[in-house]
């Protein structure tokens, strides 16, 4: 639980599990879903963030704190999305992505998203589909001309009988 | 828990077209190309990934030039080309994927050659879309690039790095044609004329350079970082205060960053002057520890003082 106090407008935001969190207002409104309701006058009581769950919730929270403690400079702002992002598995990434999108949050969506790029890199085929809940609906000799179409892309991809 | 990932996998494979191809645009083309593997949906997502990220280490000129039609956006964010051996008989190509990015809005632009033989095609200085450009060289980027026309009337950052100044005023009227400019990277200038390099702009708040800064003119100045490896090696005997204190180190500079300062007297004189003259500063960094700076007077309260040690 994130508890800030003597900041001067605190925001009270409930997880999809009812979790509760308070969060300095200059820093939850970097998500412009946020920001919306606070403008709108909607920010009085609890604001409940529907899609998001507690842990993710705490996450971002702690991101929030983190990036708008630091002021306008670049590099170090990149350098502590960089930490942040460092020891997260793919599913935190997930729910990470998920939670940045419904927010409504550029910096943390993009930061993510190359991250996941990065994770995603040498991955097989087979790990992807899985990790991203993809059904393979193509049919055998459909997946084979693809595979043929694009084959040069694969060079230097884990085989499928991998994790 | 178990339920927990099943359930943001699953929401991850329902998330829209735009989302996915957002996150897609992060990925280097090919990467992205790879994922027509994965499923129906995702067969031509990457087509529409307004994003394109080339490497010649992975990616070889028919490669790109496939790409480069089968790709559909109208407009694209980012182009990303990082050529790093460039063959001869090559260049009209490479222009031509540079205006094609152009002439679909890019936004971003980031390019790496290992050489220069008048690779960027004028548009790139002409764009009315460019927000981010950034072009870097192992060898050096000759300021002939910079072309006569120039008018870039959005650009917010510019990174070029490194640059063969012959003097002149092309690198500086670049700098001038940008009046949304905030942000100056400039990484290691080797001047070949003794012809002072000015950099005048309203709009820059950040400016990073490397190299001797003969003159700024930029008001809006908040952050400052140089090295200046001409001085030290020089050994310049002596400073001379500016008859004025320039409006942007009084009012306006917040960060000043000093790299390799070895402790001459005209180093320790000019952070006597800046500690002295600057009144919003918020922060000096200093590679190379020199105490008696901590003794000096600083006329603002604010100001918290760090030396940095160099690993």
């Amino acid at each position: 639980m994130a508890a800030e106090t003597g900041t001067p407008t605190t925001l009270t935001l409930k997880s999809n599990d009812d979790e509760l969190f308070s969060v300095a207002e200059s820093a939850a409104i970097l998500s412009v879903t946020i920001r919306n309701m606070v403008e709108d006058g909607c920010a009085g009581g609890v604001i409940p963030l529907d899609n998001v769950d507690g842990k993710t919730l705490a996450s971002v929270i702690t991101y929030m704190n983190g990036i708008s403690a630091i002021p306008a400079d670049e590099e170090k702002k990149k350098s502590y999305r960089d930490k942040f992002l460092s020891d997260k598995d793919f599913e935190t990434l997930a729910d990470m992505v998920l939670a940045a999108n419904y927010l409504n949050m550029s910096c943390l969506m993009d930061a993510v998203s190359a991250k996941i790029a990065q994770v995603m890199e040498k991955k097989s085929v087979g790990w992807v589909r899985r990790k991203f809940g993809i059904e393979n609906d193509y049919t055998p000799e459909e997946e084979a001309a693809v595979k043929e179409e694009h084959k040069w892309t694969f060079e230097g991809v884990e085989t499928d009988d991998d994790n | 828990m178990e339920n927990r990932k099943l359930d943001s996998i699953i929401r991850l494979s329902n998330l829209p077209d735009s989302v996915l191809s957002h996150i897609l645009s992060f990925f280097p083309t090919k990467l992205s190309i790879r994922t027509s593997i994965l499923a129906r949906r995702w067969r031509y997502l990457w087509s529409y990934v307004p994003a394109l990220y080339f490497d010649s280490e992975y990616d070889d000129e028919e490669f790109i030039e496939r790409v480069s039609s089968l790709h559909k956006p109208k407009t694209i964010n980012t182009f990303r080309l990082y050529l790093k051996d460039v063959h001869n008989g090559i260049e009209p190509q490479i222009k031509a994927w540079i205006a094609s990015a152009i002439k679909r809005n890019v936004q971003s632009v980031d390019l790496f050659f290992t050489c220069f033989d008048n690779l960027l095609h004028q548009s790139l200085f002409t764009s009315k879309t460019l927000v981010d450009l950034k072009i870097s060289s192992s060898s050096f980027i000759p300021v002939v690039v910079t072309p006569l026309a120039v008018c870039l009337p959005r650009l917010k950052k510019i990174h070029l790095s490194p640059v063969l100044y012959a003097g002149g005023t092309s690198l500086s009227d670049l700098l001038s044609s940008c009046p949304a400019l905030e942000e100056v990277v400039i990484r290691l200038i080797i001047k070949c004329s003794s012809r002072p390099f000015t950099i005048s702009s309203p709009t820059i708040k950040r400016l990073t350079v490397r190299f001797q800064l003969t003159q700024i003119n930029t008001p809006a100045l908040r952050y400052l970082n140089v090295v200046d490896y001409l001085s030290v090696s020089e050994d310049i005997k002596s400073w001379i205060e500016p008859p004025q204190v320039p409006k942007c180190l009084s009012s306006h500079l917040r960060t000043i960053r000093l790299v390799e300062i070895v402790g001459t007297k005209h180093e320790f004189e000019i952070v006597r002057y800046l500690l002295k003259n600057a009144k919003v500063l918020e922060r000096m960094e200093i590679i190379y520890v020199l105490e008696q700076i901590d003794l000096l007077e600083r006329r603002s309260e604010a100001c918290e003082l760090e030396f940095v040690e160099i690993f």
